[in-house]
Protein backbone atom coordinates (compact mmCIF):
# COMPACT_ATOMS: atom_id res chain seq x y z
CA UNK A 1 0.00 0.00 0.00
CA UNK A 2 1.44 3.26 -0.56
CA UNK A 3 1.76 6.53 1.61
CA UNK A 4 -0.42 9.51 0.45
CA UNK A 5 -0.31 12.67 1.95
CA UNK A 6 -3.11 14.14 1.46
CA UNK A 7 -5.23 17.97 2.74
CA UNK A 8 -7.18 17.05 5.22
CA UNK A 9 -10.38 18.29 3.69
CA UNK A 10 -9.44 16.22 0.83
CA UNK A 11 -9.20 12.94 3.60
CA UNK A 12 -12.65 13.88 4.79
CA UNK A 13 -14.67 13.81 1.25
CA UNK A 14 -12.61 10.49 0.46
CA UNK A 15 -14.12 9.10 3.94
CA UNK A 16 -17.06 10.34 3.74
CA UNK A 17 -17.83 9.51 0.09
CA UNK A 18 -16.85 5.61 1.47
CA UNK A 19 -18.81 5.53 4.28
CA UNK A 20 -21.70 7.18 1.91
CA UNK A 21 -21.57 4.40 -0.15
CA UNK A 22 -20.67 1.76 2.45
CA UNK A 23 -23.99 2.52 4.69
CA UNK A 24 -25.97 2.62 1.13
CA UNK A 25 -25.27 -1.01 0.52
CA UNK A 26 -25.77 -2.07 3.97
CA UNK A 27 -29.42 0.21 3.97
CA UNK A 28 -29.95 -1.72 0.83
CA UNK A 29 -29.52 -4.83 2.21
CA UNK A 30 -31.87 -3.93 4.73
CA UNK A 31 -34.47 -2.66 2.91
CA UNK A 32 -34.36 -6.33 0.62
CA UNK A 33 -34.78 -8.30 3.76
CA UNK A 34 -37.76 -6.02 4.38
CA UNK A 35 -39.20 -5.83 1.09
CA UNK A 36 -39.00 -9.95 1.13
CA UNK A 37 -40.17 -10.55 3.91
CA UNK A 38 -43.67 -8.15 3.69
CA UNK A 39 -44.32 -9.04 0.53
CA UNK A 40 -47.23 -11.21 -0.12
CA UNK A 41 -47.75 -14.72 0.39
CA UNK A 42 -47.32 -17.03 -2.05
CA UNK A 43 -48.85 -21.01 -1.09
CA UNK A 44 -47.77 -19.87 2.18
CA UNK A 45 -44.20 -18.15 1.84
CA UNK A 46 -43.59 -14.65 0.26
CA UNK A 47 -43.70 -14.43 -2.62
CA UNK A 48 -40.00 -14.06 -4.10
CA UNK A 49 -38.92 -17.05 -2.43
CA UNK A 50 -41.54 -18.82 -4.27
CA UNK A 51 -40.14 -17.24 -7.60
CA UNK A 52 -36.62 -18.37 -6.69
CA UNK A 53 -38.25 -22.05 -5.57
CA UNK A 54 -39.88 -22.18 -9.32
CA UNK A 55 -36.50 -21.05 -10.74
CA UNK A 56 -34.94 -23.03 -9.23
CA UNK A 57 -36.78 -26.45 -9.87
CA UNK A 58 -36.85 -25.18 -13.68
CA UNK A 59 -33.18 -24.84 -13.46
CA UNK A 60 -32.48 -28.27 -11.87
CA UNK A 61 -35.27 -29.82 -14.63
CA UNK A 62 -33.16 -28.44 -16.85
CA UNK A 63 -30.11 -30.21 -15.92
CA UNK A 64 -32.11 -33.19 -15.06
CA UNK A 65 -30.18 -36.33 -16.05
CA UNK A 66 -32.12 -39.92 -15.34
CA UNK A 67 -28.48 -41.69 -15.73
CA UNK A 68 -27.66 -40.86 -11.94
CA UNK A 69 -29.32 -43.83 -9.84
CA UNK A 70 -28.40 -42.34 -6.52
CA UNK A 71 -27.47 -44.57 -3.62
CA UNK A 72 -27.52 -48.55 -3.77
CA UNK A 73 -27.69 -49.84 -0.08
CA UNK A 74 -28.34 -53.22 0.85
CA UNK A 75 -31.02 -53.09 3.54
CA UNK A 76 -31.68 -55.39 6.18
CA UNK A 77 -34.80 -57.60 5.53
CA UNK A 78 -37.72 -57.39 7.94
CA UNK A 79 -36.54 -53.83 9.48
CA UNK A 80 -39.82 -51.72 9.82
CA UNK A 81 -39.50 -48.70 7.21
CA UNK A 82 -39.45 -45.29 9.58
CA UNK A 83 -43.14 -43.81 9.68
CA UNK A 84 -43.52 -39.90 9.50
CA UNK A 85 -46.43 -38.69 8.26
CA UNK A 86 -50.39 -40.46 8.35
CA UNK A 87 -52.70 -37.57 6.67
CA UNK A 88 -54.77 -39.19 4.40
CA UNK A 89 -54.11 -42.31 6.24
CA UNK A 90 -56.69 -41.55 9.08
CA UNK A 91 -60.18 -43.96 8.08
CA UNK A 92 -59.97 -47.52 8.33
CA UNK A 93 -58.75 -49.13 4.98
CA UNK A 94 -60.04 -52.92 3.75
CA UNK A 95 -57.55 -53.62 1.48
CA UNK A 96 -59.86 -56.13 -0.11
CA UNK A 97 -62.49 -52.99 -1.48
CA UNK A 98 -59.32 -51.12 -2.53
CA UNK A 99 -59.13 -49.91 -5.67
CA UNK A 100 -56.81 -47.65 -8.35
CA UNK A 101 -58.33 -45.52 -10.34
CA UNK A 102 -56.24 -44.26 -13.22
CA UNK A 103 -57.69 -41.55 -15.07
CA UNK A 104 -56.06 -41.34 -18.37
CA UNK A 105 -56.88 -37.74 -18.79
CA UNK A 106 -57.68 -35.40 -15.99
CA UNK A 107 -58.14 -32.03 -18.61
CA UNK A 108 -60.69 -34.08 -21.13
CA UNK A 109 -64.14 -35.03 -19.59
CA UNK A 110 -65.15 -38.11 -20.44
CA UNK A 111 -62.40 -39.31 -21.08
CA UNK A 112 -61.15 -43.27 -19.78
CA UNK A 113 -60.52 -43.99 -16.56
CA UNK A 114 -59.25 -47.65 -15.31
CA UNK A 115 -59.93 -49.19 -12.34
CA UNK A 116 -57.51 -51.59 -11.04
CA UNK A 117 -57.40 -53.87 -7.93
CA UNK A 118 -53.95 -55.22 -5.81
CA UNK A 119 -54.09 -58.46 -8.27
CA UNK A 120 -54.20 -56.63 -11.06
CA UNK A 121 -51.21 -54.86 -10.36
CA UNK A 122 -49.16 -57.96 -8.99
CA UNK A 123 -50.04 -59.31 -12.53
CA UNK A 124 -47.84 -56.43 -13.77
CA UNK A 125 -43.41 -56.76 -13.93
CA UNK A 126 -42.12 -56.52 -10.77
CA UNK A 127 -39.16 -54.80 -9.84
CA UNK A 128 -37.02 -54.89 -6.97
CA UNK A 129 -34.80 -52.48 -6.14
CA UNK A 130 -33.12 -50.21 -3.05
CA UNK A 131 -32.68 -46.61 -2.30
CA UNK A 132 -31.70 -43.96 0.76
CA UNK A 133 -35.43 -42.93 1.40
CA UNK A 134 -34.83 -38.85 2.40
CA UNK A 135 -36.69 -36.78 4.16
CA UNK A 136 -37.17 -32.85 3.70
CA UNK A 137 -37.11 -32.98 7.72
CA UNK A 138 -33.58 -34.38 7.53
CA UNK A 139 -33.14 -37.80 8.76
CA UNK A 140 -32.49 -40.58 6.11
CA UNK A 141 -33.16 -44.30 5.78
CA UNK A 142 -31.90 -47.44 3.63
CA UNK A 143 -34.98 -48.86 2.30
CA UNK A 144 -35.87 -51.92 -0.22
CA UNK A 145 -38.75 -51.87 -1.90
CA UNK A 146 -41.18 -53.74 -4.72
CA UNK A 147 -43.80 -53.11 -6.91
CA UNK A 148 -44.40 -52.11 -10.71
CA UNK A 149 -41.93 -49.71 -11.82
CA UNK A 150 -43.94 -46.62 -13.36
CA UNK A 151 -42.53 -46.75 -16.55
CA UNK A 152 -43.54 -50.12 -16.75
CA UNK A 153 -47.10 -49.57 -15.27
CA UNK A 154 -47.71 -46.53 -18.33
CA UNK A 155 -46.55 -49.06 -20.69
CA UNK A 156 -49.05 -52.25 -19.28
CA UNK A 157 -52.32 -49.47 -19.15
CA UNK A 158 -50.70 -47.95 -22.39
CA UNK A 159 -51.20 -44.60 -20.42
CA UNK A 160 -49.43 -41.32 -20.11
CA UNK A 161 -49.40 -40.13 -23.84
CA UNK A 162 -51.15 -37.14 -25.20
CA UNK A 163 -53.93 -38.33 -27.10
CA UNK A 164 -52.89 -38.46 -30.78
CA UNK A 165 -49.06 -38.11 -30.24
CA UNK A 166 -45.89 -39.76 -28.43
CA UNK A 167 -45.80 -37.04 -25.77
CA UNK A 168 -46.32 -37.47 -22.95
CA UNK A 169 -48.01 -35.54 -20.33
CA UNK A 170 -46.02 -33.38 -18.47
CA UNK A 171 -47.69 -33.99 -15.20
CA UNK A 172 -48.89 -36.79 -12.82
CA UNK A 173 -51.26 -36.31 -9.94
CA UNK A 174 -51.35 -38.80 -7.35
CA UNK A 175 -54.41 -38.63 -4.25
CA UNK A 176 -55.18 -40.81 -1.21
CA UNK A 177 -58.67 -42.61 -1.52
CA UNK A 178 -59.97 -39.86 0.66
CA UNK A 179 -58.47 -36.88 -0.86
CA UNK A 180 -56.99 -35.94 2.09
CA UNK A 181 -53.01 -35.82 0.75
CA UNK A 182 -52.03 -35.55 -2.98
CA UNK A 183 -48.90 -34.91 -4.85
CA UNK A 184 -48.06 -33.64 -7.96
CA UNK A 185 -45.08 -34.61 -9.80
CA UNK A 186 -43.45 -34.22 -13.56
CA UNK A 187 -43.27 -37.11 -15.91
CA UNK A 188 -39.38 -36.99 -16.45
CA UNK A 189 -39.02 -37.86 -12.90
CA UNK A 190 -41.40 -40.35 -13.27
CA UNK A 191 -40.05 -42.36 -15.84
CA UNK A 192 -36.64 -42.53 -13.77
CA UNK A 193 -35.98 -46.39 -12.98
CA UNK A 194 -36.37 -46.69 -9.04
CA UNK A 195 -39.98 -45.00 -9.43
CA UNK A 196 -42.49 -47.81 -8.16
CA UNK A 197 -45.63 -48.22 -7.62
CA UNK A 198 -44.60 -50.20 -4.08
CA UNK A 199 -46.61 -53.03 -2.50
CA UNK A 200 -43.68 -54.13 -0.53
CA UNK A 201 -40.45 -52.72 1.70
CA UNK A 202 -37.88 -54.07 3.08
CA UNK A 203 -39.01 -57.69 1.88
CA UNK A 204 -42.58 -57.18 3.95
CA UNK A 205 -45.80 -56.32 2.44
CA UNK A 206 -46.90 -52.66 3.10
CA UNK A 207 -47.65 -52.08 6.89
CA UNK A 208 -50.70 -49.76 7.09
CA UNK A 209 -48.84 -46.84 8.54
CA UNK A 210 -46.28 -47.55 5.51
CA UNK A 211 -49.08 -47.19 3.18
CA UNK A 212 -50.86 -50.43 2.46
CA UNK A 213 -51.70 -51.34 0.02
CA UNK A 214 -50.13 -49.24 -2.57
CA UNK A 215 -47.60 -46.48 -2.28
CA UNK A 216 -44.77 -44.42 -4.46
CA UNK A 217 -41.65 -44.75 -3.90
CA UNK A 218 -39.69 -42.50 -5.87
CA UNK A 219 -36.06 -41.64 -4.70
CA UNK A 220 -35.56 -38.52 -6.71
CA UNK A 221 -38.21 -36.43 -4.34
CA UNK A 222 -38.01 -35.80 -0.95
CA UNK A 223 -40.21 -37.88 1.29
CA UNK A 224 -43.05 -35.70 1.19
CA UNK A 225 -43.64 -36.75 -2.34
CA UNK A 226 -43.59 -40.22 -1.70
CA UNK A 227 -47.54 -40.71 -1.63
CA UNK A 228 -48.93 -43.37 0.91
CA UNK A 229 -51.98 -45.32 0.31
CA UNK A 230 -52.61 -44.22 -3.32
CA UNK A 231 -56.25 -43.79 -4.43
CA UNK A 232 -56.01 -41.83 -7.64
CA UNK A 233 -53.37 -41.28 -10.26
CA UNK A 234 -54.44 -38.98 -13.39
CA UNK A 235 -52.31 -37.34 -16.12
CA UNK A 236 -52.39 -33.41 -16.86
CA UNK A 237 -50.82 -30.85 -19.31
CA UNK A 238 -51.26 -28.72 -16.12
CA UNK A 239 -49.93 -28.90 -12.72
CA UNK A 240 -52.03 -30.61 -10.21
CA UNK A 241 -52.62 -29.54 -6.44
CA UNK A 242 -50.00 -30.81 -4.34
CA UNK A 243 -49.80 -30.79 -0.28
CA UNK A 244 -46.82 -29.94 0.95
CA UNK A 245 -46.54 -27.23 -1.99
CA UNK A 246 -49.32 -25.14 -0.81
CA UNK A 247 -47.95 -25.36 2.90
CA UNK A 248 -44.77 -23.65 1.48
CA UNK A 249 -42.36 -26.50 0.28
CA UNK A 250 -41.06 -26.43 -3.00
CA UNK A 251 -43.04 -27.85 -5.64
CA UNK A 252 -40.11 -29.57 -7.47
CA UNK A 253 -38.19 -31.14 -4.66
CA UNK A 254 -36.17 -32.64 -6.70
CA UNK A 255 -32.63 -34.88 -5.47
CA UNK B 1 -27.45 -18.27 5.85
CA UNK B 2 -27.14 -19.05 9.31
CA UNK B 3 -30.38 -17.79 10.43
CA UNK B 4 -32.93 -20.05 7.63
CA UNK B 5 -30.12 -22.88 8.36
CA UNK B 6 -31.38 -22.51 12.17
CA UNK B 7 -34.32 -22.48 10.98
CA UNK B 8 -34.14 -25.57 8.87
CA UNK B 9 -32.21 -27.65 12.09
CA UNK B 10 -34.56 -26.66 14.63
CA UNK B 11 -37.49 -27.30 12.62
CA UNK B 12 -38.40 -30.41 14.88
CA UNK B 13 -36.21 -29.41 17.70
CA UNK B 14 -38.95 -30.77 19.63
CA UNK B 15 -38.64 -34.38 18.33
CA UNK B 16 -35.20 -35.01 16.98
CA UNK B 17 -31.67 -33.92 18.16
CA UNK B 18 -31.57 -30.19 18.22
CA UNK B 19 -27.21 -30.27 19.26
CA UNK B 20 -28.49 -27.66 21.74
CA UNK B 21 -30.89 -26.87 24.52
CA UNK B 22 -34.50 -25.97 24.56
CA UNK B 23 -33.91 -22.88 25.63
CA UNK B 24 -31.93 -21.94 23.40
CA UNK B 25 -34.05 -22.64 20.00
CA UNK B 26 -37.24 -21.28 22.04
CA UNK B 27 -35.51 -18.23 22.95
CA UNK B 28 -34.51 -17.56 19.12
CA UNK B 29 -37.71 -18.71 17.85
CA UNK B 30 -36.53 -20.04 15.17
CA UNK B 31 -38.27 -23.61 15.26
CA UNK B 32 -41.26 -25.08 13.47
CA UNK B 33 -40.56 -23.10 10.03
CA UNK B 34 -39.24 -25.50 8.26
CA UNK B 35 -40.89 -24.49 4.52
CA UNK B 36 -39.64 -20.29 5.13
CA UNK B 37 -36.35 -21.84 6.01
CA UNK B 38 -35.66 -23.88 2.94
CA UNK B 39 -36.91 -21.41 0.93
CA UNK B 40 -34.73 -18.27 2.28
CA UNK B 41 -31.96 -20.92 2.14
CA UNK B 42 -32.22 -22.00 -1.07
CA UNK B 43 -32.37 -18.08 -2.08
CA UNK B 44 -29.60 -17.04 -0.10
CA UNK B 45 -27.10 -19.77 -1.54
CA UNK B 46 -27.07 -18.09 -4.64
CA UNK B 47 -25.92 -14.80 -3.51
CA UNK B 48 -23.79 -16.53 -0.78
CA UNK B 49 -22.04 -18.23 -3.84
CA UNK B 50 -21.98 -15.61 -6.53
CA UNK B 51 -20.69 -13.10 -3.41
CA UNK B 52 -17.58 -15.98 -2.48
CA UNK B 53 -16.86 -16.43 -6.08
CA UNK B 54 -16.91 -12.29 -6.67
CA UNK B 55 -14.25 -11.66 -3.70
CA UNK B 56 -12.16 -14.57 -4.88
CA UNK B 57 -11.73 -13.12 -8.36
CA UNK B 58 -11.21 -10.17 -6.92
CA UNK B 59 -8.56 -11.45 -4.63
CA UNK B 60 -6.61 -12.94 -7.73
CA UNK B 61 -7.01 -10.01 -10.34
CA UNK B 62 -5.91 -7.20 -7.51
CA UNK B 63 -3.20 -9.36 -6.15
CA UNK B 64 -4.23 -8.88 -2.22
CA UNK B 65 -4.46 -12.58 -2.05
CA UNK B 66 -0.49 -11.87 -0.98
CA UNK B 67 -1.45 -9.91 1.78
CA UNK B 68 -4.14 -12.80 2.88
CA UNK B 69 -2.08 -15.94 2.32
CA UNK B 70 -0.88 -17.73 5.59
CA UNK B 71 3.48 -17.67 5.07
CA UNK B 72 5.56 -20.37 6.50
CA UNK B 73 6.05 -18.62 9.72
CA UNK B 74 2.34 -17.77 10.29
CA UNK B 75 1.58 -21.20 11.51
CA UNK B 76 3.66 -20.27 14.76
CA UNK B 77 3.53 -16.24 14.68
CA UNK B 78 -0.37 -16.66 15.14
CA UNK B 79 0.00 -18.65 18.28
CA UNK B 80 2.03 -15.21 19.61
CA UNK B 81 -0.23 -12.86 18.38
CA UNK B 82 -3.27 -15.01 20.12
CA UNK B 83 -1.04 -14.15 23.26
CA UNK B 84 -0.86 -10.94 22.89
CA UNK B 85 -4.15 -10.13 22.41
CA UNK B 86 -5.48 -12.00 25.10
CA UNK B 87 -3.03 -9.92 27.18
CA UNK B 88 -0.80 -12.42 28.18
CA UNK B 89 2.34 -11.26 25.76
CA UNK B 90 3.23 -7.72 25.75
CA UNK B 91 5.80 -7.27 23.06
CA UNK B 92 4.12 -5.88 20.01
CA UNK B 93 3.29 -8.12 17.37
CA UNK B 94 4.73 -7.31 13.78
CA UNK B 95 3.26 -3.96 12.02
CA UNK B 96 1.59 -5.80 8.52
CA UNK B 97 -1.96 -5.06 6.62
CA UNK B 98 -3.06 -8.23 8.45
CA UNK B 99 -0.59 -10.57 10.98
CA UNK B 100 -0.33 -13.57 10.93
CA UNK B 101 -3.42 -14.82 13.33
CA UNK B 102 -5.79 -12.71 10.30
CA UNK B 103 -3.93 -14.54 7.35
CA UNK B 104 -4.96 -17.97 8.95
CA UNK B 105 -8.52 -16.44 10.39
CA UNK B 106 -9.33 -14.93 6.77
CA UNK B 107 -8.08 -17.79 4.26
CA UNK B 108 -9.50 -20.35 6.85
CA UNK B 109 -13.01 -19.00 6.92
CA UNK B 110 -12.81 -18.50 2.93
CA UNK B 111 -12.26 -22.27 2.86
CA UNK B 112 -14.88 -22.89 5.63
CA UNK B 113 -17.08 -20.87 3.16
CA UNK B 114 -16.16 -22.87 -0.48
CA UNK B 115 -16.70 -26.19 1.86
CA UNK B 116 -20.55 -24.94 3.20
CA UNK B 117 -20.86 -24.47 -0.51
CA UNK B 118 -19.78 -27.54 -1.53
CA UNK B 119 -21.43 -29.59 1.16
CA UNK B 120 -24.59 -27.75 0.89
CA UNK B 121 -24.78 -28.56 -3.01
CA UNK B 122 -24.17 -32.26 -1.71
CA UNK B 123 -27.18 -32.45 0.23
CA UNK B 124 -29.26 -29.57 -2.06
CA UNK B 125 -28.72 -32.70 -5.58
CA UNK B 126 -27.43 -35.91 -3.92
CA UNK B 127 -28.52 -37.62 -6.80
CA UNK B 128 -27.78 -34.98 -9.31
CA UNK B 129 -24.23 -34.37 -7.80
CA UNK B 130 -23.29 -37.82 -7.46
CA UNK B 131 -19.69 -37.21 -7.25
CA UNK B 132 -19.84 -34.32 -5.11
CA UNK B 133 -22.19 -36.50 -2.74
CA UNK B 134 -19.21 -39.09 -2.57
CA UNK B 135 -16.65 -36.56 -2.13
CA UNK B 136 -18.51 -35.94 1.14
CA UNK B 137 -18.57 -39.56 1.69
CA UNK B 138 -22.56 -39.79 1.21
CA UNK B 139 -25.64 -37.82 2.44
CA UNK B 140 -25.16 -38.26 5.70
CA UNK B 141 -21.41 -37.30 6.28
CA UNK B 142 -22.57 -34.15 3.82
CA UNK B 143 -24.70 -33.19 6.64
CA UNK B 144 -22.49 -33.52 9.31
CA UNK B 145 -19.65 -31.50 7.42
CA UNK B 146 -22.12 -28.76 6.38
CA UNK B 147 -23.00 -28.12 10.48
CA UNK B 148 -19.43 -28.21 11.84
CA UNK B 149 -18.45 -26.02 8.85
CA UNK B 150 -21.38 -23.61 10.09
CA UNK B 151 -20.09 -23.54 13.52
CA UNK B 152 -17.14 -22.28 12.25
CA UNK B 153 -18.36 -19.74 10.35
CA UNK B 154 -20.12 -18.60 13.52
CA UNK B 155 -17.16 -19.11 15.39
CA UNK B 156 -15.44 -16.55 13.22
CA UNK B 157 -18.12 -14.12 12.73
CA UNK B 158 -18.38 -13.54 16.95
CA UNK B 159 -14.29 -13.54 17.21
CA UNK B 160 -14.18 -10.58 14.41
CA UNK B 161 -16.75 -8.80 15.59
CA UNK B 162 -14.98 -8.58 19.13
CA UNK B 163 -12.06 -7.66 17.29
CA UNK B 164 -13.30 -5.13 14.98
CA UNK B 165 -14.77 -3.58 18.48
CA UNK B 166 -11.70 -3.92 20.72
CA UNK B 167 -9.33 -2.56 17.49
CA UNK B 168 -11.01 0.90 17.62
CA UNK B 169 -12.77 3.48 15.50
CA UNK B 170 -9.63 3.98 13.23
CA UNK B 171 -9.32 0.53 12.23
CA UNK B 172 -12.81 0.31 11.48
CA UNK B 173 -12.90 3.12 9.21
CA UNK B 174 -10.09 1.55 7.01
CA UNK B 175 -12.34 -1.52 6.71
CA UNK B 176 -14.84 0.94 5.33
CA UNK B 177 -12.43 3.38 3.08
CA UNK B 178 -9.46 0.88 2.34
CA UNK B 179 -7.26 4.05 3.86
CA UNK B 180 -5.37 3.65 7.06
CA UNK B 181 -4.91 7.21 8.37
CA UNK B 182 -2.11 8.77 10.04
CA UNK B 183 -1.86 12.32 11.59
CA UNK B 184 1.29 14.23 10.82
CA UNK B 185 2.57 15.68 13.72
CA UNK B 186 2.68 19.04 12.82
CA UNK B 187 -0.76 19.07 12.09
CA UNK B 188 -1.35 17.72 15.73
CA UNK B 189 0.42 20.67 16.90
CA UNK B 190 -1.54 22.87 14.57
CA UNK B 191 -4.56 21.55 15.97
CA UNK B 192 -3.60 21.73 19.83
CA UNK B 193 -2.37 25.51 19.65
Amino acid sequence: MSKQTIPKADWRRRTSRSFFLWILGLGGLCSLLVFVSKAPLDQGIPTPLRTVHEWNGTLWAKVFSPIHSGENPIVPVGKVPRVNGTIGLEEDLDPESWSLEVITDRDTPGAKVIQLHLADLLRMPQTDTSALFKCIEGWSEEVSYRGVRFSDFLQELNVGHLPGGNEMFPFVGMETPDGKYYVSLDMDSMLYKKTILAVAMNGQDLAEENGAPLRLVIPLKYGIKNIKRIGRIFFSRTRPRDYWTERGYDWYSGL
Amino acid sequence: MVVSGLQIKWANADEYLAWVPETWWKFFGLDHQLALGLAEHFTLMWIFVLNGLAYGIYLIFSGEWRELLPKKESFSQAFLVLLHDLGLRKQPIVAEKFNHAQRLAYTGVFILGALAALSGFALYKPIQLPWLRDLFNGYQCARLVHLLVAFGIIGFFVTHIIQVVRAGWNNFQSMVTGDEVETRQEDEQANNS
